[in-house]
C-alpha cells in the first residue's frame, strides 16, 4: 500500500511537469492551428538559462521568476518575424519551420553552455522528506506537485474569468469569427505563443533538480508532451491537465507494475484514446 | 562551464584537421638513419565528440593532445599528425568514418571509439583492411576475447576488468543482499551479470535486478521498488544523464542515507560527477583511474590538464593520454616505423610505462591492457566531490 501511495504521487508529480510543457503546446495548437516542435527547445532554454542564473545569483526562485522572460522575448521574437509567415501555408511548413528551429537552439546551448550535464541544486528549504500518506515524499516534488497545481488554477481563472482569455477562447472556437468580431486576432497569436514559450521555460526550471541538464533534453521531453495532448485533446486545458495526470500515473504504474511493457504502456493508451475518441478527451470538434 | 574548446566548434561536420602540435612539422629533422621516414604518423581518431557521449570523447582527445603537446609533437623524427572525426554516436557513420580514414587520408594508425556498438560495426572492417587499431574506450569484451586481431590492442579496458573486481569486493566489505540495476542497454546488461558473478562467487546473494530503460529521466518509481525491498546495499551502473538523474534521485528519496550505494565507476566521473555535487557523497565505485590518485606521474598529468584544459581530467582524459603515449612508445621502439605493421605490434607487446592511472602493459595473447583497479570512494576533496582511493587491486588482466 505504502508503495502504491509513493508510486501514485510519483506519477502526479511526472505528469505536473508533463501538464507545464502541454499546456503552453495545446494551447498554441488549439489558438493558432500551428504545431510547434520548437517547445521543447524553450524548455530546454529555461533550464540552462535557470542554471546561469542560480550560478551567478545562488538563487534557485531568482531562476525560477527570470530565467521564463528571455525565453518569453524569444518566443515573441519568434512568433513576429518566422512563425507568422507560415500561417496561410500548411502544417507541414510549420513543423519543418519549428523542426529546424530546435536544430539552431540545441547547437546555441551546446554552443555557449557547452555539451556537459549538469544540475540544478534544490534549494535548501526545499531539500529533504516529508511524511504523506502513511509514505515518505521529497518535498522538491511535492512543491512541483503544488506549484503545478497553482498554475494550472491561475490559467484556468485567466482563460475563463478574464476578457482576455475569452477572446483566447473565442479565438480557438473560430478564429475568423473572432476577427470579424474586432478581436485582435494576430496579437492574441503572439501572446500565447510567447505564454506558451514561458511555461515551458518554467517547466525547464523545474524540471532542472529532477531530471538534469542536458543535450537531447529537448527532444525526450517532447515525445510524451505531444501523447500528452493527443490524449488530452488540443485547445483544451482541461484536457491537457488530464492528459498529463493519466500519462504520469501510467507510465510510473506501468514502470512499477509491468516492467517489461513499461516503454509501450503509454502508446497503448495514445492509440486507444485516438480509437475511440480522435479529438481527444477533451477536445475540440473542429469545423473542416 | 564550457568546459573545452572543442564543444564550441561544429555539430554535425565535426572535423579537426588539427595538427597535435605539429605546425612546425614541415621541418624534416637532420639527423636520421638512412630510410628513415620524415613523413607524418596520421592517427585518425573515429570518436563521440556531439551526442549522449561527447564529453568522453572530448576529454579523450584532450588527453591524447596533452600528451603529443608534451613531447613536441614529434616521435623517432616524424611528426605527429592527429585527424579528427566525429561518428555523432552512430554504428553507421563511426563505420563510414573510419572507411575515410582509411581511405582517403591514408592513416597510419586508428584509434576511438567510446561506444562498444560503434567499435563493434568497425571491428571486420579494420581486420579486412588490415588497418592498425587502438581501441581507446568501447569495453565490450569480445573486442579482445573472441573478436580480438592481430593489430588490435586496446588502451581502456574491458567491462569485465572493470565490473569484476567490486563485486567480490562488495560481497566481501558491503552487504551480502543486493539489487542490481542498470540501464537496459547491452552495456547495462553486460555490467550487471558481469558484477553479478564475481559477487555471487564470493557468497553473495542478488534480491532483484532492475532494468529501467536507456534515457530514463525519472527513476521515482524504481526508486521506490529498491526501498520496498530494503536490501542492505544497490549496485548500478547508469551511463550520461541517466547516471545524473539516478544518483541525485536515489539521494532526493532519502535511500542513500539508508541503502549504501555502489556502482561501476563511469557512473560517478567527469562533468557527470560535478552534476551530482553532494548526492554522489559517499558512494563506492570501481574504476582503473581516480582523479586524485597519489602518484607523481599522475599529480604531474592532472596538473597539465587542468591548466591546458581548464578542468580536471576524467578518467577518459587518461585513455587519450595513455594511447597516446603507448602509440609513442612503440614508435620508439620500431625507430619510425610505422609501415610494418606487424613489426609495430610486436613492439606494442613491449610497452609498459606508469600512466596517470598507474602501470600499463599490454596482454601478449589479448592485446589488451593490464592494469589496477581502484575501489573508490566519493569524497569532498578541496570542496569539490571526487574519488578518493580505498583499495587497489592489481595487475588487473582480462582472461580473454
Amino acid at each position: 500500500m505504502e508503495l502504491l501511495t509513493s508510486q501514485l504521487l510519483n506519477g502526479i508529480a511526472y505528469g505536473t511537469l508533463l501538464f507545464l510543457l502541454a499546456a503552453g503546446l495545446s494551447l498554441i495548437f488549439g489558438l493558432m492551428n500551428v504545431v510547434s516542435l520548437a517547445h521543447g527547445s524553450f524548455f530546454m532554454l529555461g533550464a540552462v538559462i535557470g542554471f546561469t542564473i542560480v550560478k551567478l545569483t545562488g538563487s534557485y526562485w531568482l531562476a525560477l521568476l527570470l530565467a521564463p522572460l528571455p525565453v518569453v522575448a524569444l518566443g515573441v521574437a519568434m512568433e513576429l518575424l518566422f512563425m507568422r509567415r507560415l500561417y496561410a501555408r500548411g502544417h507541414l511548413d510549420q513543423v519543418l519551420l519549428t523542426f529546424g528551429f530546435t536544430f539552431v537552439f540545441a547547437d546555441l546551448v551546446k554552443w555557449i553552455w557547452g555539451a556537459d550535464i549538469k544540475s540544478l541544486q534544490i534549494p535548501a528549504s526545499l531539500q529533504g522528506m516529508v511524511g504523506l500518506l502513511g509514505t515518505v515524499f521529497p518535498v522538491y516534488r511535492l512543491f512541483l506537485i503544488g506549484f503545478g497545481v497553482v498554475l494550472a488554477i491561475a490559467m484556468w481563472i485567466f482563460l475563463e474569468r478574464t476578457r482576455i482569455g475569452t477572446m483566447i477562447r473565442a479565438g480557438v472556437d473560430d478564429s475568423a469569427m473572432a476577427n470579424g468580431l474586432g478581436i485582435n486576432v494576430s496579437l492574441l497569436f503572439t501572446s500565447i505563443f510567447a505564454l506558451g514559450a514561458g511555461l515551458a521555460a518554467v517547466a525547464g526550471v523545474a524540471a532542472g533538480p529532477m531530471v538534469g541538464i542536458y543535450a537531447g533534453m529537448d527532444v525526450d521531453i517532447m515525445v510524451p508532451a505531444f501523447i500528452v495532448i493527443v490524449v488530452g485533446g488540443m485547445g483544451s486545458l482541461r484536457g491537457a491537465f488530464v492528459g498529463s495526470m493519466l500519462i504520469g500515473i501510467v507510465d510510473t504504474m506501468g514502470k512499477s507494475l509491468f516492467p517489461d511493457a513499461a516503454l509501450f504502456l503509454i502508446y497503448l493508451l495514445m492509440v486507444v484514446v485516438l480509437l475511440s475518441r480522435p479529438q481527444g478527451l477533451f477536445g475540440l470538434q473542429r469545423a473542416g | 562551464m564550457t568546459k573545452t574548446t572543442m564543444t564550441t566548434s561544429g555539430r554535425r561536420k565535426f572535423l579537426i584537421g588539427a595538427l597535435a602540435t605539429g605546425a612546425a612539422a614541415g621541418i624534416a629533422p637532420q639527423r636520421m638513419a638512412w630510410g628513415q621516414s620524415t613523413k607524418p604518423i596520421k592517427i585518425g581518431v573515429v570518436i563521440s565528440t556531439t551526442g549522449g557521449q561527447g564529453q568522453q570523447g572530448i576529454d579523450n582527445i584532450n588527453g591524447m593532445k596533452l600528451y603529443f603537446d608534451e613531447i613536441g609533437g614529434k616521435v623517432a623524427g616524424r611528426p605527429l599528425q592527429l585527424i579528427v572525426e566525429d561518428d555523432e554516436n552512430k554504428p553507421q557513420v563511426g563505420l563510414q568514418k573510419l572507411r575515410k580514414l582509411v581511405e582517403s587520408d591514408a592513416i597510419d594508425i586508428a584509434c576511438g571509439p567510446v561506444s562498444s556498438a560503434i567499435a563493434n560495426a568497425m571491428v571486420d572492417y579494420v581486420k579486412q583492411s588490415k588497418t592498425f587499431w587502438i581501441i581507446s574506450g568501447a569495453g565490450l569484451d569480445a573486442l579482445t576475447r573472441e573478436k580480438k586481431g592481430p593489430l588490435i590492442f586496446r588502451t581502456s579496458t574491458s567491462a569485465w576488468q572493470t565490473n569484476s573486481p567490486i563485486g567480490a569486493w562488495a560481497a566481501k566489505n558491503m552487504a551480502k543482499e543486493a539489487v542490481l540495476t542498470a540501464s537496459d542497454f547491452a552495456g547495462g546488461r553486460d555490467t550487471i551479470a558481469e558484477f553479478k558473478e564475481a559477487y555471487v562467487g564470493a557468497g553473495g546473494k542478488v534480491i532483484k535486478e532492475i532494468f529501467p530503460p536507456f534515457n530514463n529521466t525519472d527513476f521515482s518509481t524504481y526508486i521506490a521498488d529498491i526501498k520496498s525491498l530494503k536490501p542492505p546495499m544497490v549496485y548500478c551502473f547508469f551511463p550520461g544523464n541517466d547516471g545524473l538523474a539516478f544518483i541525485q534521485q536515489y539521494d532526493q528519496f532519502g535511500l542513500k542515507a539508508t541503502i549504501p550505494l555502489a556502482t561501476a565507476g563511469f557512473t560517478v566521473e567527469g562533468d557527470v560527477l560535478e552534476a551530482q555535487g553532494k548526492s554522489a557523497l559517499g558512494i563506492i565505485s570501481c574504476l582503473h583511474y581516480a582523479t586524485t590518485l597519489d602518484t607523481p606521474v599522475n599529480k604531474k598529468f592532472v596538473a597539465a590538464y587542468n591548466s591546458q584544459f581548464k578542468t580536471l581530467p576524467s578518467y577518459a582524459s587518461d585513455y587519450g593520454y595513455v594511447t597516446a603515449r603507448t602509440i609513442v612508445e612503440a614508435v620508439k621502439l620500431t625507430n619510425g616505423n610505422v609501415e610494418d605493421k606487424d613489426k609495430l605490434a610486436a613492439a606494442m607487446k613491449t610497452v609498459k610505462f606508469e600512466a596517470p592511472r598507474g602501470p600499463v602493459e599490454f596482454d601478449p595473447v589479448t592485446h589488451n591492457v593490464i592494469m589496477n583497479e581502484y575501489i573508490r570512494r566519493v569524497d569532498l576533496v578541496d570542496g569539490k566531490p571526487q574519488n578518493v582511493v580505498l583499495e587497489t587491486i592489481p595487475n588487473m588482466r582480462d582472461p580473454g
